[in-house]
């Protein structure tokens, strides 16, 4: 089978897209949008989670969760729980995801951050740290909104690279 | 969508369900161990360190904006500013012969009153290279870290005023918490009649909260709050705010007071860190 030379690109998107997604957590945006920043990294470890499972689980997921908590310096461990349980969720049930029309798909996306922030939302009580509703349900509005088309542009750049592959 | 043979096999993830439940373990161990004690702080600096090419990659078009900026005003802009910094340079030397004198006189006081004189603090520019990191928090990152010898607890102040202090440092960066974070509340005292109270953050950059002023307190819109030095974090007397609006309800115990912070704290970019020892 060709599945070892198929995993490589795949892999080297993913790291690519993991990079581009931690610039994108760290560049500044203006003070009006700051809540509706969505969280690029879930979304993109969802879309991988879905389409290649294999080589992208849940040990990448917690590394890129602790990347995020010194990132954004929360309580170290809290964006990696939360994007665990999501990613577990989703590599659980990948199959089924795949062959879901992307309306459908979206929806869930949109249960699954907001299962994201409740998590957040959750620690931070734990831990003391208050802050306003709106803070919360700005990512999860701006990344269902956004999810038809990052699901789009990436399986249209991982169709690329296997296609070429293959021929 | 990937196009992958699931036909001849069906995918199974090997170990998920037990790799999950170690993994959530460890992170929760994680979160307990940093809510409770500092004994982290190893494995955060070596993450940040990993992750400081890329913040400085995110930084550099800003930085590149204003070094254009900076680089392509034109002669004419350069002479009016020069200008201006010339008699503003004047104006200082001139306060500042006032100021030397009025220091001996301080110290010479100070003496005869046994007290320890602290106006000299070493100070460190240092530079603001990510703002924004998380919407609950007003936190920023500094571009000076341990190997400058910054440590946790340096007071962070701009050219008017103060901005926060350093809450974490890393070995090349440092991270800060400003005076407007909810969790912060800086130990003031009224400039004009030295009442002492705190000012607190509550998640605006324009408003400092002052609780617990009795409804009698003579304060005024306008006033000058400085930093009281009591609690050992902040040196005494550098400005912290201006006393914006006081409403007294006599039917409440303490009026509402709030203050504006002096520094701008979310349009400055070079800041100051004051070294006490």
């Amino acid at each position: 089978m060709s599945s070892k030379s198929q995993n490589n690109p795949n892999k080297i998107i993913a790291f690519i897209a993991t990079l581009i997604c931690i610039i994108l957590v760290l560049i500044p945006v203006p003070e009006a949008l700051k809540i509706y920043k969505p969280d690029w990294p879930l979304l993109l470890l969802i879309f991988l989670a879905i389409h290649i499972p294999k080589e992208f689980n849940l040990g990448t997921t917690f590394l890129i969760g602790l990347l995020i908590d010194v990132v954004k310096g929360s309580l170290l461990g809290q964006h990696a729980m939360a994007s665990l349980l999501i990613i577990f969720l989703v590599t659980k049930f990948h199959l089924q995801l795949r062959i879901y029309p992307l309306l459908q798909l979206t929806a869930i996306v949109c249960f699954l951050l907001t299962l994201y922030q409740f998590i957040l939302f959750w620690i931070n009580g734990v831990s003391g740290i208050s802050s306003s509703f709106q803070s919360y349900l700005g990512p999860v509005i701006s990344g269902t909104i956004l999810w038809p088309i990052i699901t789009k542009l990436l399986s249209q750049l991982f169709l690329y690279t296997t296609s070429k592959k293959q021929v | 969508m990937v196009v992958e043979p699931d036909k001849h096999r069906r995918q199974r993830i090997p170990a998920l369900n037990i790799k999950f439940i170690i993994l959530i373990c460890l992170s929760f161990l994680l979160l307990i161990t940093d809510q409770k004690n500092n004994y982290l702080s190893l494995l955060r600096n070596s993450i940040a360190i990993a992750i400081h090419p890329i913040q400085a990659i995110v930084d550099l078009p800003q930085r590149l904006w204003h070094w254009t900026g900076e680089n392509l005003a034109s002669r004419e802009d350069l002479l009016i500013e020069n200008k201006k910094l010339h008699q503003e340079q004047l104006y200082k030397e001139f306060t500042l012969q006032r100021y030397a004198s009025l220091e001996q006189e301080n110290i010479r006081l100070r003496k005869i009153l046994n007290a320890a004189s602290n106006i000299k603090n070493s100070v460190q520019i240092a530079r603001i290279i990510s703002v924004d990191i998380n919407p609950f928090r007003h936190l920023v990152i500094i571009n000076k870290g341990e190997q400058d010898s910054v440590y946790n607890g340096q007071v962070l102040v701009d050219a008017n005023g103060v901005i926060g202090q350093i809450l974490q440092t890393n070995f090349l960066s440092s991270k800060a918490i400003l005076i407007s974070d909810t969790d912060h509340a800086t130990p003031v005292e009224i400039n004009r009649n030295g009442f002492r109270t705190i000012a607190q953050g509550n998640g605006s950059f324009t408003h400092l909260i002052i609780p617990f002023v009795p409804n009698n307190t003579d304060i005024k819109v306008g006033d000058l709050m400085v930093t009281s030095g009591l609690g050992g974090k902040f040196p005494a007397g550098y400005p912290v705010a201006i006393i914006d609006s006081i409403s007294r309800d006599p039917s409440q115990q303490f009026a509402n007071v709030t203050a504006r912070p002096i520094a701008s704290l979310n349009q400055v970019r070079e800041v100051i860190l004051i070294n006490i020892n």
